[in-house]
């Protein structure tokens, strides 16, 4: 280690709640003899039933959803490659007009009753993963200045040792360019770009891969 | 093998599905309801406020993580299952959410850690996600341990820093010994956060 101190965490501009919450004091480095009690196990996952991987319905056999069907595809690996196995992917994502179904999120934008915009899936065995959702809206994130984010979808990794809260954004989305968050990504804004394709599914408007690497020692058990 | 970069974090954001934890209040004592067996070890409760810049509790939803060793001083990895040291009914990691900046954790008093010859004090690791960061990550100790004047991660830290990773005994709750932390996110007081990324 040739750093005598961790990353300083930056504020995205015009976001008042990082200014209040982000440490002034750059992170402190893990001294080697407290390192592997930073390592979580999670021993026990969820299994998610058949189906919780669609996001279009609420539950199989009910009605779809409002907005373009997407499929978003993708795999989950460490650094060097090696698939994450059996991991919990959990997502979540505004319906079609940008709405979250949180109970708090205050915006004007109609709810779907048929859009409940979380899901989740354990990786295969090769670490892969599939989502069919709603392809979002932008949605008002700072109504007193008008500030909109771009559509994008939050994904939580949990399994192993692995855990990792990211998001994938859309190319060509206008609002990507003042976003706070996207721009906080820096040299990585591009590897945070759902890579677009046709879909093969009928009535699909597109299908969006998103690989998913989990860094640092955290990512795998330490061998 | 080809190194691939890393995904970043990215926040969480204000509308992080609660169902996905459900609760403001993690209990790791009780594994199986119901059900008449329990970790061994002392039981605590641990309070949790979460502070911002201007000491005032840090709202909205977010998500953290706890782990920790058992009583006897262990954690849980894939290949210690069959030790006799690791307690079948404590898993030492769970998910938990606060809706307004505080949040509870029910569990036992964890262990002193063996390190080589000598011994870690007895801590836990909180990973917070929330509104505002993408992510971070600290440990914490309890005041009434002797062992927290050798731990390498306090000693690690400059001397005034290191009682900011501190929770303190509180008054009882339901007979349990309560300890209370807090944890500023920012501004007087800023509790020291790690870097698993870099370290």
């Amino acid at each position: 280690m040739t750093t005598s101190h961790g990353r300083k965490l930056v504020i995205g501009p015009t976001d008042r709640t990082s200014e209040q919450r982000t440490p002034e004091s750059p992170l402190f480095l893990i001294p080697e003899a407290a390192r592997e009690s930073f390592v979580p196990f999670v021993a026990t996952l969820p299994v998610p039933r058949p189906g919780e991987n669609d996001l279009t319905r609420i539950a199989a056999g009910r009605p779809l959803a409002e907005g373009d069907r997407i499929e978003v595809t993708g795999r989950l690996t460490d650094e060097r490659g090696r698939p994450i196995r059996h991991a919990l992917i959990e997502i979540w994502n505004a319906n079609k007009w940008g709405r979250y179904t949180h109970s708090d999120d205050p915006a004007v934008q109609p709810l779907d009753p048929n859009f409940l915009g979380i899901g989740r899936t354990l990786t295969d065995s090769d670490g892969n993963y599939s989502f069919y959702t709603i392809d979002p809206g932008a949605y008002l994130a700072r109504p007193d200045i008008g500030r909109w984010r771009p559509k994008h979808v939050h994904f939580s990794i949990l399994g192993s040792s692995a855990r990792l809260v990211t998001q994938m954004y859309f190319p060509g989305d206008p609002y990507l360019e003042k976003d706070p968050s996207f721009f906080l990504l820096g040299d990585a804004q591009q590897r945070h770009l759902g890579v677009r394709s046709d879909s093969h599914l009928d009535g699909f408007a597109g299908a969006y891969h998103f690989d998913i690497t989990v860094g640092g020692r955290n990512a795998t058990f330490f061998e | 093998m080809t190194n691939l970069l890393p995904t970043s974090d990215d926040t969480i954001g204000p509308y992080f599905p609660p169902c996905f934890a459900a609760r403001e209040r993690l209990d790791l004592r009780t594994p199986f309801p119901g059900m008449n067996v329990a970790p061994a070890g002392t039981p605590i409760r641990i309070q949790v406020q979460m502070l911002d810049t201007f000491g005032k509790l840090a709202g909205g939803c977010s998500l953290i993580d706890v782990w920790q060793a058992n009583a006897a001083g262990v954690l849980r990895r894939p290949d210690n299952a069959g030790d006799a040291a690791v307690d079948t009914y404590f898993e030492g990691f769970g998910r938990v959410i606060s809706r307004d900046g505080t949040f509870e954790i029910d569990t036992v008093k964890p262990g002193a850690v063996k390190n080589g010859q000598s011994a870690r004090a007895p801590h836990f690791t909180l990973t917070f996600f929330c509104d505002g960061f993408n992510r971070l990550v600290s440990q914490f100790f309890f005041d009434d341990e002797p062992l927290n004047a050798g731990d390498p991660l306090l000693l690690s830290l400059p001397p005034e820093l290191r009682d900011r990773l501190v929770a303190r005994r509180v008054d009882d709750v339901d007979g349990v010994a309560t300890y209370l932390l807090q944890v500023r996110f920012r501004g007087e007081n800023e509790t020291p956060f790690f870097d698993d990324l870099l370290s």
